[in-house]
Order: C-alpha cells, then structure tokens, then sequence
C-alpha cells in the first residue's frame, strides 16, 4: 500500500514538474551577409536573452547568406515546419507575405506603446517593414546603407597629382563627376599591370549598388508599390553608362570582383577607394594596416541610397507562446544596449536611436567616427525596392548588369532586357 | 512446386530492393513528368493543368538555351580529354615499378575529397588576387585573368577543376581494365619492331573498349549532374555564364519556387539521360550482358 | 621486352610532373591552413608558414560544431553502405542464378537507374521525402540511396563468374541458399564487396546537393554542408581559416584511403570494373 501511494505522488509531481517547466523552444533562421564571425556575436547575444529570459530557449540557425537564408525559410515554409523567427533580406518581405507565412505585429506594437515605441527606430529602417496592407511585420536588426570607403595614405601618397588637378587629396570625392576624376588619378599602372585600383564596385550584389546609383541621380528601380518596373529610365541608363565607363572605358575598376573578397582588396591595398556595404566595417577596422575613411557615396542630383540589410519576422503556424516569446526576443535584440554591441562587433547601423545615447557607443564611435556615416546617410536613404518573388527579379537584374559591365551588352539593351524579365516577373508569367 | 518457391526465393531477394528503386527513382520520375504539365509557383500555389506551357515558357527563353548549351559544351569537353589522358596515364603507370601506388594515389586523391572541399579550395585557387594562379601569371609578366569572375572563363574554370577531381578515377578503372591485356601481345608487337606509340594504338586502345564503355557512362554522369561547384563556385553566373542544367533545376525549384517548371526541365534532363543510355545501349548493349555472361 | 632506358627515364619524369602538378594544390591547401589570417594576404607565394598556426583547428570548432557534422557524415555512409549491402547482395544473387519471369526486365530497371543519379531527380525526391515526412532526418539522408543499381550490377557480374559446380555441390549438401551466399559466395565475392563498399563510402561522404536540399538544422548537418556554410561565414575573407575547415573535411577520407591503399589497389584492379 505504500509502495502505490508513493508511485502516485511521484506521478503527480512529475506531471506537476513537467508542466511547471515547460520551457519555449524557438527556432531562429538568421543570415550573415558580410565578412566576419558574426555567429559567435549570435550565439552570444542569444546566451544572454536566455538568461534574462529563463523559460524560454533560442536555436539560432545559422543558414549562409542572404539568400540562402530565404531559400530555407521558403523550403521549411513549404515542409510545414516554418522556424518561430528569422531574419531575411528586407527585399523579400512581400514574398513571405505572398506566402501567408507571417503575423502581423501591430498588436504588440501597440502594447508597447504604439508611435512612441516605433519612434526608437530610425525612419529609414521602417520603411521596409510594412506590408501593402500597411500592417507592421517586421522589426529592424541589422541594417546598413552602402557607403565609400577611402585609404588614406594612399590619398596622401597621390597628393601631388590630385592637387594639380585640382582636388583635394585629404577629402573624398563628393559627386560622380569628381568620383570619376579621383579614381583616374589614384589608379597605377605598370606595364600591362594594375598595381592599384582607384575603386572597387563589387558584383554580387549589384542590384543594390545600382539602386544606389539610381536614387543619386534621382530615379528609382522599382516603384514602392512593388508592382511598377522603373528599371529602364534615362536617369539609370546615365547611372549605368558611369559604372561601365569605370569599368571598360578608364579601366579604374576591375569588372566583377566577388562580393567576398572586396574587403580583402581594400584591406591589401588593392584599391584606394571601395564601395561596400557599412557592414563590413568590423573587419577592415580590425585588419586595416593604413588610415582609411568613409563617406557618403558620392552624389549626382542629391546624395541617396537604399537601405539594407534584415529585419526579425514572426511567422504563423506557431503557438501563441512561441509568438509571444520570439517578440520579446526581437525586442531584446533590437534594444539599446544588444543594438549598440551588435553595431560595435558587425559595423551595421545601430537601428535603436537610444543606442547612440549609452556611454559605451558613444566612446566607440569617438574612437572609430566612420562608424557614423550610415547612419547619418540615412537622412538620404530610402526604402529598398521590395517585390514577389524578389530572386527572380534579382536574378534579372544583376545578370543584365554583369551582360553590360563585361561589356557583352550595352547599357540601353541591359536595361531594357531586365525591364522586360521583371515585367515578366511580377505578371507571374 | 519446387519452381514455385524458386519464384517465392527470387521475388523475396528482390522485392526489397526493387520497392526502394521504384520509391526514389521511378516514382519521381512519374511523378515529375506529371507535374511538368501543371502550373505550380509562388504565385499559383496549387498545381493547376497547365499542359505545355512550361515547355513553351522554356522554349522562349532565352536562359534555357544557355544553359542547354553550357551542359552539352561542359560535358563535351571534359570527357573526351579526361578519357584520353587518363588511359595515357595508366598505361605509363602499368607496368609493375617502384613506387606505382604514389603515382597511382598522387592523381586519384582528388576523387576522394568531397567536391565541397575541391571547391573551396579551388575558389582560394582560382582567387583575383591572392590565389596561387593569378600569383604565378603576373610572375610571369602576364595578365591576371578573370577565372570565376569573368563569363569568358567561368566555364572553362569549373572545367578545369572537374578534369582535376576526376582524373584519377578514370585512370583507376583503365588500369583496372588493363590487367587484362596479355603482355605477350606486347612483346609480340615489340619484337616486330613496334614502338610505344603503336604498340598501344595498335593493341591497347581496342582492347579497352569495354572499359571505355564502361569509362564513358561514369564520365556522363558525372558531368551531366555537376551540382556542387556551380552552387559553390560560381552560382551560375556571371550573367547564367557558369549555369548548368542541374543547377538550373535548383534555382527554378528552390531560388524561384516554380516547381512547375523545374518538373518539365527534370522530365527533359531525364529523356536526354534516357536517350543517351538507348544510344550506349544500342550500340554496345550486347556487350554488357555478354561480358557479365 | 626490354624497355629502352631513355623510354624508362621519359615515363617517370612525365610521371613525376604530373604527380606533382595534381598535388600542389593540396600541398598550398595545407600550407594555408597552417598560416595566421593575415599572412594570407601577400603576393609572396611561401610554401612554408612563418608560423604553424595549428590553432586553426582549434579555431574553426569554435566557429561551428565540425565535429558533430563529422559524427552525423559517418551514421549516414555507414547506414548507407549497410542498407545497400543488404538490398544489393540478394538482389544480384537472383539475378545471377535464379530464373524467373520478368528477370530481365527488371535487371533492366537496376541498370537503367545508373543512368539516373539523384541530382537529376532532385525535385519530386525532395517533394516525395516531404510526404513521408522525414525531411530534416538522417533517415531521409539515407534512404534515397539505397538502392543502387551500380551495385547490382557489379555484384551479379562477380557472382556469375563463380563456377556453378561450388552451388551444386553445397545444395546437394543441403545448404540453403542463404547459408551459401554468406559462407562461399561473398567470400568469394570479397574483392569486388569491398572495392564497392568503398567506392560507396566515399561517394557519399561528399553528398552534397542531397543534404542541402532537406537539412537545414545543425542538429543532422553533414561535413560537406558544415563547410559550405562556413564560407559564407568567412565570407571568403579568412582564408586560413577556411583552407582549414577544408582540410579538416578532408583528412578522414584520405587517411582512410591511405591507411587501406594496398587493400584497396589490390580489390580494385580485380574486382571486375573494367566493363
């Protein structure tokens, strides 16, 4: 008899036990779209999250970069087996909406105080976290504007030249026009060698330099509406008749050098001069063996850019208070003090204005003042362009853009050419 | 009776394997050439009867053909080059000397190495500025090339690399297949005054057909399912330069999500797989089954 | 035959070179993985490091669990090359010595598949895994591939050649079947089991494209994933670090081949793959 009476309270405790404890497990896809360990930052940020947070577990998901991250949020959609929360692309927002695949996060929003809680965040990040529907469904975490960045002492090294030009060789170059001029000089050549480039504009990510290229000169890509093609405009046709100019015409840019390695060229003074992402400063600051800069990229009509980067999404499908815990997780990351570490270990934006107020970023950016320039770029920037189905756009757009800066098309028919296949895209033909 | 349990015997031996074979390879061959009539994308998320309009999409476009072109030129030009020197290699490494199987072993690693590791490696290689070719070109006074990042040699590039990582394998089963040439035929022919040039036109290239054969349906399989360094090298690119049949499948059925039409290009990637094995077996099918006899 | 020695003497420098050619990318593979991250970036070509960094290895755990990848690479070759046996050997035994309706048509079917890797069926395989439910699994890692053609076919070739009076006698003795293969036939079979076996090991130790497609959890990664991640988590920029990956991937393979290469050259050249 006793024997029996034990069993059962050991059975009730257990069942007590068990139910007391049941902890919320969240599956988190996440990309690192730039160089540098960002997983160890990951990792640790996730660490502390669970020990503010004890009842609930975070597994992060590292999934490659930006669109590998996409393809497995699209295929763990399609399993039926989609994560809790995930970061993609920012451009790829109206897919996953296409998809039915997120909540919308009004709700919390307003819990947290509506307006004044969206108020943290710079405008410029939120542009991209609302749906046609004008429902909040993202939140931002890491975000970045393309920037110009410049070497220093090799500016100083070609003083000479630049001054009997005419230029100041302890600024960069502030509009197209000068862009062009600095990088002519800045580029030595020995023999049929390129010792030293004046600029390097990466491929890979071509679409979003050219969606640079073509706020600064006034025009768009892709209307906000997500539906209306702007590709072929005589604003880009001049944007991209410059970028082939540097390219095959004055030779001052090698043709597609990988996204990757960028960083490295710039970092083994194989360039003076480097578009990038601010992303990728974390590396550069810490490997860069010479003085270099950055600056806003260079402007033709208004200095402009598009933003980057990802934002959290929280995705239908899952329980309630796997809901709840993946926004307390995206507040977490997206607060003062995680934004601003996040920030220092990446070189992303911090996307929490309160950051810039918290001692240990403000001795941070005293000591490392290029890390400002994104963000105060960001009085420039815009949304980036967001579609259905955006691969299948991208995949239109830099495949034409590779075709004109190899030289294989001109830039009337590259443009045109991706035109027509984004039409085509969006239509769903 | 006893025929009866034969046939119980036989079935039971057999129905595993067969149950496997249907599951994952004819079953998604059914099932595919099915799909390929349908309409089934991001924006159609249903499969909905289409009838050929993947097949006339595709025809329109201006990438399949490309990418028709790429794999034919890729498989073309790696196998008949590949083949050649790996029989010339066998036969150098034939005869029973010091030190064969470092010779063996120095061609045939990269075949053990998983093509995601050569890969990697081969982007170091193949790197603008920091990789050991472009290093030793402008040693050389000349030109740096573009490799992975130009569409002139992006194919060229992954073919190279794929002549490395097979190689040896294909040398491995002529040499295999070379065990079974008589080495009086060679002495025969040397005593005739014969040299090492003819001799081997004369007897060793027709007594390795069979291994030929044989050397020949791995090379097209090979070629014809490269995947991993397209996705790691190059993504297909630059401009659909690099991009080749199967990788196109993937993007269609997992970058673009149109499962429709990633269906009708496996159901043609299939017909030409089945058509090439039609043609080997036509013309050597007798062969095969005579030789196991 | 005597071979000229100027004959002798061409063959092994062509040897030579080409040995040496085919292994220089290795030997820089090691040499890099040996190097700190920013003596990588020089235009010097040093073979030798300044300094044997063998903390990459270290490093590299650090960044993602390799040594888990490895764990999860080694069950599915394993389970693979199990499953295959089991399939392969019965299948090309009745093919080889039984008689039956429809033997033909169905050897037919076992060949016709070489013909047909998975990479070119990627799409409804993946659609198929999905339905049964084992996306994400090891079991799904395995199974697609089990059945191999390939196999089959060089087994039933090998049993074939093995004198039907051996069958006879051991019937007669009443041995069944069963008892026949395990105790005369595979012995007997053993050059041509074990080239398969490895040639099916290191087939799918690289499984690549498979493993992209239904994993996307660290839990059932595989090495050849693990690494193709790692990529993009250097971003290309470390090299040092991902020469090491890269060689870490590598290693057991080719020690295993090293340590059985006698073995293996022994199997291989009499297996029978010669067509």
């Amino acid at each position: 008899m006793k024997g029996k009476a034990f069993l059962a309270v050991l059975v009730i405790v257990l069942l007590f036990a068990s139910t007391a404890s049941a902890k919320v497990t969240l599956r988190f896809f996440y990309p690192v779209g730039v160089a540098g360990p960002l997983v160890k930052v990951i990792n640790g940020m996730v660490a502390k999250f669970e020990k503010e947070n004890p009842g609930v577990d975070v597994e992060p998901v590292y999934a490659g970069n930006y669109n590998q991250t996409m393809q497995k949020v699209q295929t763990a959609l399609l399993g039926g087996n989609p994560p809790d929360i995930a970061v993609v692309e920012i451009s790829e927002l109206y897919s996953l909406l296409q998809m039915n695949a997120l909540i919308p996060l009004d709700n919390y929003v307003e819990r947290e105080g509506g307006k004044s809680f969206l108020a943290n965040y710079f405008e410029g990040f939120l542009g991209n976290a609302y749906g046609r529907d004008r429902k909040i469904y993202g939140i931002p975490f890491q975000r970045s504007t393309p920037i110009l960045y410049w070497n220093k002492d090799m500016f100083r090294a070609a003083g000479d030249k630049l001054k009997a030009a005419g230029l100041d060789p302890n600024r960069p170059p502030e509009t197209w026009g000068e862009l062009v001029e600095y990088a002519k000089i800045l580029t030595i050549r020995e023999g049929s060698q390129t010792k030293q480039y004046g600029l390097i504009i990466p491929g890979g990510w071509n679409d979003w330099i050219f969606e640079a290229f073509s706020r600064q000169n006034g025009s768009q890509l892709l209307k906000e509406d997500g539906l209306t093609v702007t590709f072929d405009s005589p604003e880009n046709l001049e944007a991209l008749k410059l970028w082939v100019k540097l390219m095959q015409e004055l030779k001052v840019c090698p043709v597609l050098r990988p996204w990757n390695i960028t960083p490295d060229d710039f970092i083994g003074g194989v360039t003076a001069m480097m578009y990038y992402s601010t992303g990728g400063m974390a590396k550069i600051r810490k490997t860069a063996k010479f003085e270099w800069g950055a600056a806003f990229q260079p402007k033709k009509k208004q200095y402009g850019t598009p933003v980057g980067g990802g934002d959290f999404h929280i995705f239908k499908g899952i329980p309630k208070e796997n809901q709840d815990a993946s926004w307390k997780f995206a507040k977490f990351m997206s607060r003062p003090d995680m934004a601003a570490h996040w920030s220092i270990e990446s070189g992303y934006v911090a996307v929490n204005k309160k950051s810039y107020e918290l001692p240990e970023l403000i001795d941070f950016l005293k000591k490392f003042p290029q890390m400002t320039v994104a963000r105060d770029q960001l009085k420039y920037a815009y949304p980036k362009m967001m579609a259905v189905n955006y691969q299948l756009i991208r995949n239109a757009m830099t495949t034409n853009l590779d075709a004109a800066l190899e030289g294989k098309k001109t830039p009337e028919e590259a443009l045109k050419d991706a035109h027509k296949l984004m039409v085509e895209a969006i239509k769903g033909s | 009776m006893r025929e009866k349990l034969e046939l119980y015997r036989a079935y039971l031996f057999l129905i595993p394997g067969l149950f496997f074979l249907f599951l994952f390879t004819y079953l998604p061959i059914i099932w595919a050439s099915w799909l390929s009539f349908n309409r089934w994308n991001l924006l159609s998320p249903t499969p909905k009867f289409s009838g050929l309009e993947n097949f006339i999409k595709l025809w329109h476009h201006d990438v399949f053909w490309l990418v028709m072109k790429n794999s034919f030129f890729f498989v073309t030009i790696s196998i008949f080059p590949t083949m050649f020197l790996a029989l010339v290699f066998a036969i150098l490494i034939d005869e029973r000397m010091k030190g064969r199987v470092y010779y063996i072993y120095s061609l045939f690693y990269p075949t053990l190495i998983p093509m995601a590791a050569a890969a990697m490696l081969w982007v170091y290689i193949y790197s603008p500025n920091l990789g050991i070719l472009n290093i030793l070109l402008s040693k050389l006074g000349l030109p740096k090339l573009g490799w992975l990042g130009s569409s002139e040699t992006s194919l060229w590039a992954l073919i190279i690399m794929t002549f490395w990582k097979n190689l040896g394998f294909f040398m491995l089963i002529y040499l295999a297949g070379l065990q079974n040439v008589s080495r009086e035929l060679y002495e025969a022919a040397y005593i005739d005054g014969a040299g090492w040039w003819r001799r081997h036109v004369a007897i060793t290239f027709p007594l390795v057909g069979p291994t030929s054969l044989f050397v020949l349906v791995v090379a097209i399989i090979l070629t014809f399912r490269v995947f991993d360094q397209i996705h790691l090298m190059t993504e297909g690119g630059p401009g659909n330069s690099s991009n080749v049949i199967v990788y196109y499948i993937y993007e269609n059925g997992f970058k673009f999500f149109d499962w429709g039409k990633a269906s009708a290009l496996t159901t043609i990637l299939v017909m030409i797989l089945l058509t090439l094995t039609l043609i080997i077996f036509g013309i050597f099918g007798r062969r095969i089954t005579y030789t196991a006899d | 035959m005597e071979e000229k020695k100027y004959e002798v003497v061409v063959k092994i420098f062509i040897l030579q070179v080409a040995a040496i050619i085919m292994i220089l990318p290795f030997i820089w593979l090691i040499s890099t993985a040996l190097k700190s991250a920013s003596e990588v970036f020089t235009e010097n070509l040093s073979l030798i490091p300044e300094q044997f960094r063998w903390g990459n290895f270290a490093a590299i755990m650090d960044q993602a669990p390799f040594w888990l990848y490895m764990g999860n690479t080694i069950i599915v070759c394993v389970g693979i090359l199990v499953i295959q046996l089991l399939l392969v050997i019965p299948a090309a035994y009745a093919f080889a010595r039984l008689d039956f309706p429809g033997k033909d048509v169905m050897f037919l079917l076992f060949v016709i598949q070489i013909m047909l890797p998975l990479e070119s069926i990627i799409i409804p395989n993946y659609l198929i895994t999905k339905k049964l439910g084992i996306l994400n699994t090891r079991t799904g890692l395995i199974l697609p591939f089990v059945a191999s053609g390939f196999g089959t076919f060089m087994l039933r070739q090998t049993f074939k050649q093995v004198p039907n009076a051996l069958e006879d006698a051991a019937l007669i003795d009443g041995a069944g079947h069963l008892r026949f293969i395990w105790h005369v036939l595979i012995p007997l079979s053993r050059p041509t089991i074990v080239t398969f076996s490895m040639i099916s090991i290191a087939t799918h130790w690289n499984d690549y494209f498979w493993p992209l497609i239904i994993t996307d959890v660290d839990r059932v990664r595989t090495l050849t994933i693990g690494l193709g991640m790692f990529v993009q988590q250097e971003s290309g920029s470390d090299w040092s670090l991902l020469m090491a990956a890269t060689l870490f991937v590598c290693a057991p393979i080719i020690a295993f081949f090293l340590a059985t290469q006698k073995t293996f050259i022994k199997n291989f050249l009499t297996s029978g793959i010669k067509g």
